[in-house]
Parts: structure tokens; C-alpha cells; sequence
């Protein structure tokens, strides 16, 4: 996550300031910003919430930034030794937690989601496909999702009609997955909500055959909705000008077998598995 | 008759544009894509503008880049520089890099001016399928500036949609006499601009040019709905740097640096693309792009990207899409998402003089007229034509590919350039609905790598290692980006398809030499080239290449204002042509083959034979008779077969007036006579070669009149 102060110049143009709320932004959030000396109300561009901080460097790079690399970043490492660093980079998670989203200088910020292509499972929620259980494949070609070059040809099969990092796939467990509505309590946004989202359940399209195919995006229909005003999870009041916004748990965090959203997914898979 | 030779050394001559600057005998003349290297030895070479590679991904920031298109920035007296821009190819992100290079045709050198960075209005994962850029001169009304205010006089700044961050330079309206640029960072009204550093003063009336640089991109997403067409406004080449410049998302103003999203509907339905074509701008507000949808069922949607946009979030749902179509019909063989679609007016074909977009399958190429693409309409693409993948020579010589890829219109030659993919051959041809084959075929993978550090003696060659060409033609240069995405795979070529000698006609894409002087000359004999055999290592590991084959032409009249007719020598070079004071040469080069490496002359040249005596025998005096009239030469150097005809004139060497024109074959004036014994004894003339040093031949004129000085020439005729 990525700290900016309201007003903020940019890194690479003094000229630029960030209009957006205070606060900490996932790094591909698109921030908008305002030409110094005219109307902040009126934002001219957005930028990524990484080029507000960091400067143009990060695009000498054609891997994303990784966790290491924005820490080392944030740390004040010169660029020239964190971008490209392999060190950095291998083996290492991406930083961004969460698909980016534009930032506006009113309004909420809006639902956040996890990324589907960057969550890693933790070992301990790995869940063995029942046999019963075949999605049904409704996918749309993942070849050329965002993990694989489009390099090659695809000449004999009308493949690739979109870009998708995520099966469509349904499963029996979309519904264990929960998710939580809280009420924003901005006071310039009335109808905006921040939904904190479980990490899915091996959702990496780069595996052919899934263990567990769950439904990355939970139906409000259907999810298991937790009225904050009753529920235990920590209410995340996303106005930056009263707190420290709580929702920017990294998926790190979110991994924790401690967490109680992780807690609460385990409960309900194994239920469903009858374990 | 002596033989005398001329030669022409290619590497030191003066040159000129052939076909474009006046017509110069006394130089070498370049036509178009023709090339001089200046030196000496092999170094020292004319021909089409050699291979030359470029290494998108060996620069200091590397970007696997695809989708070259290019323009001819410069193209005058003082220069030929193109600009090439290329798409991101690395992995689907939420940004996407532009990169920029130049090429300098008149010295064959890439530079590589560096990359932007886009953002993208929404922060999910683009996937580029179709390419291009727009560039446009601004030039309406005169300014005058102080400082960093720029104000017009009768200009239209707003109307035609200038952009901030644009460039513009003053004193002219040619950017390529611009020596200062400036950006421009706002625009107020139809008369008023800023500028992002000053300018100083300049006085009223003054000419300006505004390069209104744009990029036009169809994507697929990841979130499918995000995709669809966005277009970088506000851009000018400066903002390409090798450090990277920048290129926010719009958000609710229109006309300023940053990326604006066309959307088709607020629900984008436009999320399949797999091509794109944009037609020829018809005024400042309306430049319309066709983007292609929909694999099995194609559907075209039409944007016009100079629209006026109202914007949320730098999103446009209403003024920059102008239709959809219907579906078109099914096709034949699956569409690439890899640049697919190409509008073209051809001067061949059934849409010849029409515009039409042409897209390729797998197996077909199908054009429909922009005419017929019209709303909802679910007859434009079967009312259109077909052709089919037949290769040159039909299927038994070369297995159709099944997986063309992409088309290019090569208006130089007025052919159509498809590529296929990284294992098959590629092909140039003319748009046929007749089932015929194919015109030409070309391109070859041979596993060459052309990286850097590849051995000093091999040479880049336009090789499919590791990826399929992307290609555009312009100017008749088709630029090659081969479509990897590691150094070794991802590269970016130069070749100049369009010298071919097959189109040579039409393109003068030709090498005309200086006249030659042939004072004295009887008879031209022999013609010679020397090229560079092997480009490269031609010892030790032998990594050096053979190059394309080149013909030579010849003429003898309208030299001087290039009026005269030029005749084709064969690969002898001989031949038998009447002497003239002067003649020129011209050669041609085929540049679409299997290797497509273009051959480098280094000198040309004639033999002939001249006025004196045929160097094949020498007067004799002692053989020769004033009193009795008859004329001898000893036969001394053999011919190596049988004896050309030869031809003698008796000349008044007082007057130079002929007396007597005579042949051994047609001897109508006098008899000829041959000695095999050192002149003993003399019997009827034969063609035989010399045989002996005592064979002498003798010509005795039927009549010759008495107190005449004479002078006997004896000539090959």
C-alpha cells in the first residue's frame, strides 16, 4: 500500500498534486490529480497511485512492482537499485493486493477487490476437489490473461474472445466465501460501500486443472452478508479525514490463519466438506 | 580497334534522388529505398537500403514491442528520417508502453527515442489488439508570442482540436524546418495558447506548425468490459524519452495529454477486438477508426477519435463512437487479435479506387467496402469479397500456411503484405477473388538471433526466430517487429520490400548510374558488375550471407534528360551493341525472397571496342601493297572461337572522307583473302580462329582510285 497526502506533488512533476483524500492506496489505483494552481474540484488526469509516489523509474520495469521492491522503495533505496533488481523481483509477491480502482476526489472509494491472478492459498486452505464437484465450464479462453504474453498465434481456434485472469467457473462453494458490506461512512459519499473480500480459494488461471474452483466474485445475492453494526470484524471507516483507514489490511495480513475472515472461510469449507 | 574498359566504382560517386531531384547524368542516381554506403572496397556499395536491426528489448528499459507503425517525418533534400512507434507486448498490465524509434534512410541507422508509459482510465489489465498512431499538422492562420503566450490570427486552435501537449515551432509550417520546439500547456481559445517555457518574442504574422501526435489502441481486458478503444491524445514526440515519459488517464476534459477511452455503450460491448483500421482524416473533427469484433461473427465498430467527448473518468459513451454494425456473416478460418485489419484503396482488385477494409483468417483475406460498413447493417462483410490463401506456385509447391495473421497494404507497390506465423512463409500480393495463387512469397525463420553480441561476422537478417512478423509499410519500407518477447526473439527490422525489380516500374526503385564517356568507341562488347558476394563472415565459420540478385539495364539515347529506353542484359553481360559517345547503366534489385538481404554493387562497368585497329590483329606493312591496293594484318590474338564478322572502312586520311565500308560477310566492295603460311600464299578468307603467328588476312578493294593517302580500319562490326 501506498501512503499520499491530499495535495501531494508528484514525484516526477512538482507541477501535478494528487487530489484524492488522504490515505493508502493500493498501488495501481488510479489517483486523480490537478495541475497545481488551478481548481482541485476539478481533476485533470489520474495517475497510479505507484507514479504519484515514486516517479516514472517504476515503468523502466515491465514486471510489476513487487512487495519488496515498494518497501525497499518507500525506504528511500535509490530506484536504479530496486527497479530491475532480480533479487527484488523472483520469487517475490507483487504489491498490489487488490485490482486497482479509480480514486476519486469525491466519493468513496468504492468496492475493493482482491486480485484474482496474485492470491496466494495458504497451505492450510488447500481443499481437495470433491469428485462430485465438475464447473461447469463457462470460461472464456484465459490463454492470453493477464499472466501470458498474447505472443502467440491462436489461428485454428477462435480463442481468446476476452481478456480474463478468472474462470467464470461455478462451484458449489461460491457461496461459502463471505464477504463483508460495511456501510462507508463518508461524509461525502451516501451510497458508497467498501466490501473486504476473502481471499479466494486458488483462483491462479495459470493452474489447468484447479484443486477447488470457487466463484472469485461473490453474488451480494448470496454472499453471506455480516451486519458490522452486530459482527465482530473490525468496521472500516474509509473517510480519511477521521481515520486511519483500517481497510487497507494487505492480503498478507488477510492470509493470517489468525484472521478471523480466514477463520470464518475455514469454518464454512470444512462444513461443507464434512470434515 | 582496341578494347578499352570503363568502370565505375560505386562507394565514391556523387549522388542524387533519382525521381525526385533533378535528373543528373553526371551522378549516381538513388531512386526510392536505393542506398549509397560511401567508402572503399566492399565498404563502398550502392543498392536497396541494407538490413538493419533494432533491439527494443536489448535498450535500457526493454519493452518486448509489436505493431510497428510508421510515418515519413522527413523526406526532402536535406533528409529522409521516419518515426516508428510500436505497442507494449509484455504481460497485460494496467499500463502499457509506447515505443519510439527512428530510421534514417539515407544512412540505414535506427535510434531509439525512447517509450512513454500510458495509463489507462481503468486500473485493470489491457491487452493491445490493434495499433496505430494519428499525426497531424496544425498550420491554420499566423501567431505572434511573448513569452509563453501564443496568439493567433485567424487561427483555430480549439476547432481543430489541438491538444496540450502538443509541440509547436515557429517561422514555418514545415515541422521539418523546425529547430525549437515548445509545448503547449493549455489552450484558451481558437487564438490563444500557453506554453510550458518560453519562447521569447516573436513578431505577428508568423508561421507555426502544432504536431497533433495521437495513438489510437483497440484492447481486450481482463475485466472485459473495460475494453475497447482508447485513444493518447496530447502527445509529441519529445514526450518519448529513454528515461520514459508519462501519459496519465483522462478524466473530464478532453484535448489535453492523457488516454481517453472510447466506450461503445456505458456497458462496453466493443471487448473482442482483433484489429483495427483507421481511415484517411477528412477535417480537424472527424478522423473515423473501424475496430473489429467478434472472432466467428465479425462486427465492426466505427469511432471517430477528433469528437468532441464528454467524459466521466476519461470514459466517453456517446460522441466518439458513431455505430455499431450487425454481424457480418461467418467466416471462413479464425481471425488473429495481433493487429488484424488494414483499410486500403487499392488501384487493383474489384474495390479498386475504393476505400475497404481488409481483414485476414487463418486461411482467407476478406475486404468489405466502407461504404456498406454502416449501422446495425449485417451485410457488410458478405457483401464483400473473399480471397484465398493459394501460395505462388500453388499448393504443391508451398503448403498453404493456415495462419496468416495480419495484413498490410504496401501502397508503394500497391500490394498487400500478410504475414503468418513464425513457421510459414509470408507472402506480397495483389487483392484476387479468382482462387489464383498468390504473388510473391518471403520471409524465413533461420534461427539467427541478431542479438548484439552475436558473432561480429554474421548480419541481421529478417529472420522469424522465435515470434511471427508484425509488420506496416511506409514508404515502401516495411518495418518488421517479430513477436517474442526476449531479446533473442523480440526484434525490429527494416527491409525494403518495395525495391523489388518487379515493381520496379512503378516505384523507381532503381540504381542509375552516371553516363559513361565512350569517346571512339565502335562497338560495346561486355558489361560487369562487382558486388559484395557475401555480406558477413565468408571464412572461417562462414556466417556471412548471399545476397538477393540485382539485373542490368543499358542505353545508349536520351541520356542526357533520361528520355532514352533502357534494355535488359542478360546475366552474360555480353553483347554486340553499335558504339555511341556515351552509355548508362541501370540496375535492379529483387528484395522479397527467402533471405531478403538486398545485394550491394560495388562497381560496374563496359568493354568495348574502339575505333583503332581490332586488338585481334595488328597491321601489317610488309604484307600490304599501295601499289597493288591491298590491305594486311597479322591475326595476333585469338578469339577463343570462331571470328566475329569483321568489317573494314577505307578512309581519305587527308579528308577523313569513307572511301570504302566493307564486311567479311557481306563483301560487296572488295575480296578478302587469309595466309596461314606467313603471307606465302593467300586463300579464301574463313572464320577460323588464329592458328599460327604467321596467319595474316588480306582485303582487296574491287577499285581504289589512284593518289589517295589512305587509312585502313579494321573493326569487329
Amino acid at each position: 500500500m501506498i501512503h499520499i497526502e491530499q495535495d501531494q506533488q508528484l514525484k516526477d512533476d512538482s507541477k501535478i498534486r494528487a487530489a484524492v483524500p488522504t490515505g493508502d492506496y493500493n498501488e495501481t489505483d488510479l489517483i486523480e490529480c490537478y495541475v497545481e494552481g488551478a481548481d482541485p474540484n476539478i481533476p485533470t488526469c489520474m495517475y497510479q497511485a505507484q507514479y504519484v509516489v515514486f516517479g516514472g523509474p517504476i515503468y523502466g520495469q515491465t514486471e510489476e512492482l513487487t512487495e519488496d521492491q515498494v518497501a525497499a522503495l518507500l525506504a528511500n533505496v535509490p530506484h536504479d537499485e530496486v527497479i530491475n533488481n532480480r533479487k527484488l523481483m523472483d520469487g517475490k509477491k507483487p504489491a498490489a493486493k487488490f485490482v486497482g480502482r479509480v480514486i476519486k476526489r469525491r466519493g468513496g472509494p468504492g468496492k475493493r477487490e482482491l486480485r484474482k491472478d496474485q492470491v496466494d492459498v495458504p497451505v492450510e486452505q488447500k481443499v481437495v476437489v470433491p469428485q462430485q464437484v465438475t464447473p461447469t465450464e463457462n470460461v472464456i479462453d484465459t490463454n492470453t490473461a493477464t499472466s501470458t504474453p498474447q505472443s502467440t498465434f491462436s489461428t485454428t481456434t477462435p480463442a481468446t474472445n476476452v481478456d480474463t485472469s478468472v474462470s467464470t467457473s461455478t462451484s458449489p462453494f461460491s457461496t461459502t466465501t463471505p464477504a463483508f458490506d460495511i456501510p462507508n461512512d463518508t461524509a461525502t459519499s451516501t451510497n458508497a460501500t467498501t466490501t473486504l473480500d476473502v481471499p479466494d480459494l486458488d483462483t491462479d488461471t495459470s493452474s489447468t486443472t484447479p484443486d477447488v474452483i470457487v466463484d472469485p466474485v461473490v453474488s451480494s445475492s448470496t454472499q453471506d452478508v455480516i451486519d458490522t453494526a452486530s459482527s465482530t470484524v473490525p468496521v472500516i471507516n474509509t473517510d480519511a479525514s477521521t481515520t486511519t483507514p483500517e481497510i487497507l489490511n494487505d492480503g498478507v495480513q488477510a492470509l493470517s490463519s489468525k484472521n478471523p475472515v480466514i477463520a470464518f472461510a475455514k469454518k464454512q469449507i470444512g462444513r461443507k466438506l464434512g470434515l | 580497334m582496341a578494347t578499352r574498359a570503363v568502370i565505375q566504382r560505386l562507394g565514391s560517386q556523387s549522388t542524387y534522388r533519382y525521381g525526385v531531384d533533378s535528373y543528373d547524368s553526371t551522378k549516381l542516381g538513388l531512386g526510392n529505398l536505393i542506398y549509397q554506403q560511401s567508402g572503399s572496397g566492399e565498404a563502398g556499395y550502392a543498392g536497396p537500403v541494407p538490413t538493419t536491426v533494432a533491439r527494443p528489448m536489448e535498450q535500457t528499459t526493454t519493452i518486448a514491442s509489436q505493431f510497428p507503425w510508421a510515418m515519413q517525418w522527413q523526406n526532402n533534400a536535406a533528409g529522409e528520417l521516419d518515426w516508428i512507434f510500436l505497442a507494449d507486448l509484455s504481460t497485460a498490465a494496467a499500463t502499457r508502453r509506447i515505443n519510439a524509434y527512428t530510421f534514417n534512410r539515407r544512412s540505414a541507422v535506427w535510434n531509439w527515442q525512447g517509450f512513454v508509459t500510458v495509463t489507462f482510465p481503468t486500473a485493470t489489465a489491457y491487452t493491445i489488439r490493434g495499433f496505430r498512431m494519428a499525426y497531424d499538422l496544425e498550420i491554420t492562420g499566423t501567431v505572434s508570442v511573448s513569452g509563453t503566450a501564443v496568439s493567433g490570427t485567424s487561427t483555430l486552435f480549439s476547432t481543430n482540436k489541438v491538444c496540450v501537449g502538443n509541440r509547436i515551432g515557429f517561422g514555418s509550417t514545415d515541422p521539418t524546418q523546425i529547430t525549437t520546439w515548445y509545448e503547449i500547456s493549455a489552450i484558451g481559445s481558437d487564438t490563444s495558447i500557453t506554453l510550458t517555457t518560453t519562447a521569447g518574442t516573436i513578431a505577428g504574422g508568423t508561421a507555426y506548425v502544432i504536431e497533433d501526435l495521437r495513438c489510437i489502441m483497440a484492447t481486450t481486458n481482463a475485466t472485459a468490459t473495460n475494453g475497447g478503444l482508447y485513444v493518447v491524445k496530447g502527445l509529441n514526440f519529445n514526450a518519448f524519452s529513454n528515461v520514459g515519459g508519462t501519459v496519465p488517464a483522462a478524466t473530464t476534459v478532453d484535448n489535453i495529454r492523457a488516454c481517453y477511452w472510447l466506450a461503445d455503450a456505458s456497458t462496453v460491448t466493443n471487448t473482442v477486438s482483433f484489429g483495427l483500421a483507421v481511415s484517411t482524416r477528412t477535417s480537424p473533427t472527424s478522423h473515423m477508426v473501424y475496430v473489429l469484433d467478434t472472432l466467428a461473427n465479425p462486427v465492426v465498430f466505427k469511432y471517430n477519435i477528433r469528437a468532441a467527448l464528454t467524459l466521466t473518468a476519461g470514459k466517453d459513451t456517446a460522441n466518439g463512437i458513431q455505430y455499431k454494425t450487425g454481424s457480418g456473416g461467418v467466416i471462413t478460418g479464425a481471425p488473429t487479435q495481433l493487429n488484424n485489419g488494414r483499410m486500403a484503396t487499392t488501384n487493383h482488385g474489384p474495390y479498386s479506387g475504393q476505400e475497404a477494409l481488409y481483414f485476414t483468417t487463418a486461411s482467407r483475406v476478406y475486404a468489405a467496402l466502407t461504404s456498406n460498413i454502416t449501422s446495425g447493417s449485417t451485410t457488410w462483410l458478405s457483401s464483400g469479397y473473399v480471397m484465398t490463401e493459394v501460395p505462388p506456385g500453388g499448393v504443391n509447391t508451398f503448403a498453404a500456411s493456415g495462419a496468416m495473421g495480419s495484413i498490410e497494404f504496401a501502397a508503394a507497390i500497391d500490394k498487400f503484405i500478410i504475414a503468418t506465423g513464425a513457421t510459414q512463409r509470408n507472402y506480397v500480393t495483389q487483392f484476387r477473388t479468382d482462387a489464383g495463387q498468390l504473388d510473391r512469397i518471403w520471409g524465413v525463420n533461420t534461427f539467427q538471433l541478431d542479438l548484439s553480441n552475436a558473432d561480429a561476422t554474421s548480419t541481421p537478417i529478417a529472420s522469424q526466430t522465435g515470434g511471427a512478423y508484425s509488420i506496416w509499410s511506409e514508404g515502401g519500407l516495411c518495418y518488421v517487429a517479430t513477436m517474442g518477447t526476449t531479446s533473442s526473439t523480440n526484434r525490429l527490422y527494416a527491409l525494403p520490400l518495395s525495391a523489388d525489380w518487379e515493381y520496379a516500374s512503378i516505384t523507381d526503385s532503381r540504381l542509375v548510374l552516371p553516363a559513361i564517356s565512350t569517346p571512339e568507341v565502335s562497338k560495346f562488347t561486355q558489361f560487369f558488375t562487382q558486388e559484395v558476394q557475401v555480406v558477413g563472415g565468408a571464412t572461417g565459420k562462414n556466417l556471412g550471407l548471399n545476397t538477393e540478385p540485382y539485373r542490368m539495364y543499358y542505353r545508349t539515347a536520351g541520356i542526357t534528360d533520361d528520355s532514352g529506353s533502357w534494355t535488359l542484359l542478360d546475366s552474360t553481360g555480353t553483347a554486340s551493341i553499335d558504339g555511341s559517345t556515351s552509355i548508362q547503366l541501370m540496375i535492379e534489385f529483387r528484395t522479397i525472397g527467402t533471405l531478403g538481404l538486398p545485394a550491394r554493387i560495388c562497381a560496374t562497368g563496359v568493354i568495348y571496342e574502339d575505333l583503332g585497329t581490332d586488338s585481334h590483329y595488328q597491321p601489317s606493312v610488309t604484307q600490304s601493297s599501295a601499289a597493288s591496293k591491298y590491305f594486311a594484318w597479322r591475326f595476333s590474338t585469338a578469339f577463343g572461337g570462331t571470328v566475329p564478322t569483321m568489317r573494314i572502312r577505307l578512309y581519305n586520311a587527308v579528308t577523313g572522307g569513307l572511301l570504302l565500308d566493307d564486311t567479311t560477310t557481306s563483301s560487296a566492295s572488295g575480296t578478302w583473302t587469309k595466309s596461314t603460311n606467313d603471307g606465302s600464299s593467300y586463300g579464301a578468307y574463313d572464320t577460323s580462329d588464329k592458328a599460327n603467328e604467321t596467319t595474316y588476312i588480306r582485303y582487296t578493294p574491287t577499285t581504289l582510285g589512284d593518289n589517295i593517302k589512305v587509312r585502313a580500319l579494321l573493326t569487329q562490326n
